[in-house]
């Protein structure tokens, strides 16, 4: 496997300079602007999938390089296995990244307290495999162009759900109730207090979004005719 | 006779062309010439063999193994050369043969320095800084660097200037003096084959049309013209194609020497070259 992670990080390595550069400016400003170590758990979740899965693969579509990298002696579902375990090392190397940050330079550590704590680590986990359970197998099947595509059509249904929440009124409206929902979800995970079975649940969650990912990703990808 | 490869009523189809139930051999220690017009279905061939698409029925054997369940071990022995090498643009060339080497347990590195430096390839460019023979001849030291016993080249040649054409073909003929090596080769450029190939395998919209020694083939096929239109009087031996022309008509026979002995005296005939062959059967006025 470790041949494997190497190759991807050789072969996406200008991507990997350009993601080292984001991660840091993104936790100078998280430190610089105090901002809640909550919110940049949140919006670590989304960015970091879509700056390792989703660019990786897009750079395989992009080259064409699926041709060099199926033809090398492994199969195509260690190729998927490989990307999510280096997509996966990436993402924590860039949470130690903002903690050992906070260590340094932040005065209160907030972000340092908050994600040492193993409830926090795991919510981590549990929204970044949220979102890469799709875009992951997304990417596989519809490549950057369906990225594209699908970025365009949540900017559309944002706006639809935007007009027809200010038009209906906040309450009832389908939609408003939806993105609630989704909001106390968030809340009630980061709230709920750190029991045995709490933690028991999210590292379940957690293996098995994340098998469920591997799996179905490599069903698409076993698909794909090069 | 023992095969490197063995292919076996191998079916794929796509939206608009079919590789109909294909079946040949390579056996081990030649040179395979896989030819046909653009769009036979030569590369769509090697793209099975190397599981990059899926066949809809048949069997694919390498080394005596199926290519799929034992696809890293036979791929390990595989180098290839596709008709357009795809790389990672913006990464040097030392990079990527050091994030490839590790996956082939017979990757020799100072064979590979030895190949970019005769090949006068940098290996601090970008793969994206190099013209398309350069990137032909990278692609090519990569796929002799791991000591392959079976080398798949897809076109190879096309595209570059006569002189690394004659390098490359040149190489060849040195690999192939291992006669434990064994290399398919398809190319539309047949004079290239008639140099270094000892199998020929015609496919032609799908289907297989031959497959057989190139000596076989030189020696019993040929192109008979004759002013008169010779189809209406004679039955022609190994009749596979024909050409009616302002002076006449010529016919490719697999059978030249019959033919010869059954045609009128103010015929001619000659030896049909695989160019020839060819021509006759894209032409596709083929005898039924």
């Amino acid at each position: 496997m470790l041949k494997h992670i190497r190759r991807e990080l050789i072969f996406n390595q200008t991507q990997l300079y350009i993601f080292a550069g984001y991660i840091l400016v993104f936790w100078i400003w998280i430190v610089w602007q105090n901002i809640s170590p909550r919110i940049s758990l949140v919006f670590l979740s989304f960015v970091l999938p879509l700056f390792c899965a989703a660019s990786f693969q897009a750079r395989e579509e992009k080259f064409k390089a699926w041709t060099l990298n199926c033809s090398l002696p492994t199969n195509r579902n260690t190729l998927i296995l490989a990307r999510l375990i280096t997509s996966w090392s990436l993402m924590i190397a860039a949470l130690i990244v903002g903690i050992l940050y906070s260590a340094l330079f932040q005065k209160n550590h907030s972000i340092l307290y908050q994600f040492i704590q193993l409830k926090y680590f795991l919510v981590f986990l549990l929204f970044t495999s949220l979102f890469l359970v799709f875009l992951f197998p997304f990417v596989i099947r519809f490549g950057l162009s369906g990225v594209l595509i699908g970025l365009v059509v949540l900017q559309i249904l944002g706006i639809i759900t935007l007009v027809l929440t200010r038009a209906s009124g906040s309450k009832g409206n389908f939609l408003h109730t939806m993105i609630d929902s989704i909001i106390n979800f968030m809340k009630f995970l980061l709230n709920h207090p750190s029991t045995f079975f709490y933690v028991t649940v999210l590292i379940f969650s957690v293996a098995v979004l994340n098998i469920f990912t591997l799996k179905f990703s490599q069903f698409l990808f076993a698909r794909r005719d090069f | 006779m023992e095969h490197a490869v063995q292919i076996e009523n191998l079916r794929k189809e796509f939206k608009g062309f079919t590789l109909k139930d294909v079946s040949f051999n390579i056996p081990k220690g030649y040179v395979m010439g896989l030819i046909g017009p653009n769009g036979a279905g030569k590369t769509t061939l090697i793209k099975l063999i190397m599981n990059l698409i899926r066949k809809n029925s048949g069997q694919i054997r390498v080394f005596g193994k199926d290519h799929i369940q034992h696809e890293s071990e036979i791929k390990s022995r595989i180098g290839f050369v596709y008709d357009i090498p795809h790389f990672y643009e913006d990464i040097k060339l030392k990079s990527t043969a050091s994030a490839i080497a590790p996956f082939y347990p017979k990757w020799d590195q100072d064979l590979f320095l030895k190949l970019m430096n005769e090949f006068s390839l940098p290996l601090d460019k970008k793969f994206k800084k190099l013209s398309h023979g350069m990137k032909m001849k990278f692609s090519l030291c990569l796929a002799l660097s791991h000591d392959a016993d079976l080398i798949l080249m897809d076109e190879p040649t096309s595209g570059l200037d006569p002189v690394f054409r004659q390098e490359l073909l040149e190489k060849m003929s040195q690999i192939m003096l291992d006669e434990e090596k064994t290399m398919l080769f398809s190319t539309h450029i047949t004079s290239d084959l008639e140099r270094i190939a000892d199998y020929i395998t015609l496919i032609h919209n799908g289907e297989i049309i031959f497959s057989s020694p190139l000596d076989n083939i030189l020696q019993n096929w040929g192109i008979v013209k004759s002013e008169k239109d010779l189809l209406d009087k004679t039955e022609i031996p190994g009749l596979v194609g024909y050409e009616k022309t302002n002076y006449g008509i010529e016919i490719l026979t697999s059978d030249i020497k019959t033919a010869q002995t059954l045609i009128s005296s103010d015929s001619i005939s000659e030896k049909a070259t695989l160019e020839d062959i060819m021509y006759f059967i894209k032409k596709g006025e083929t005898h039924a």
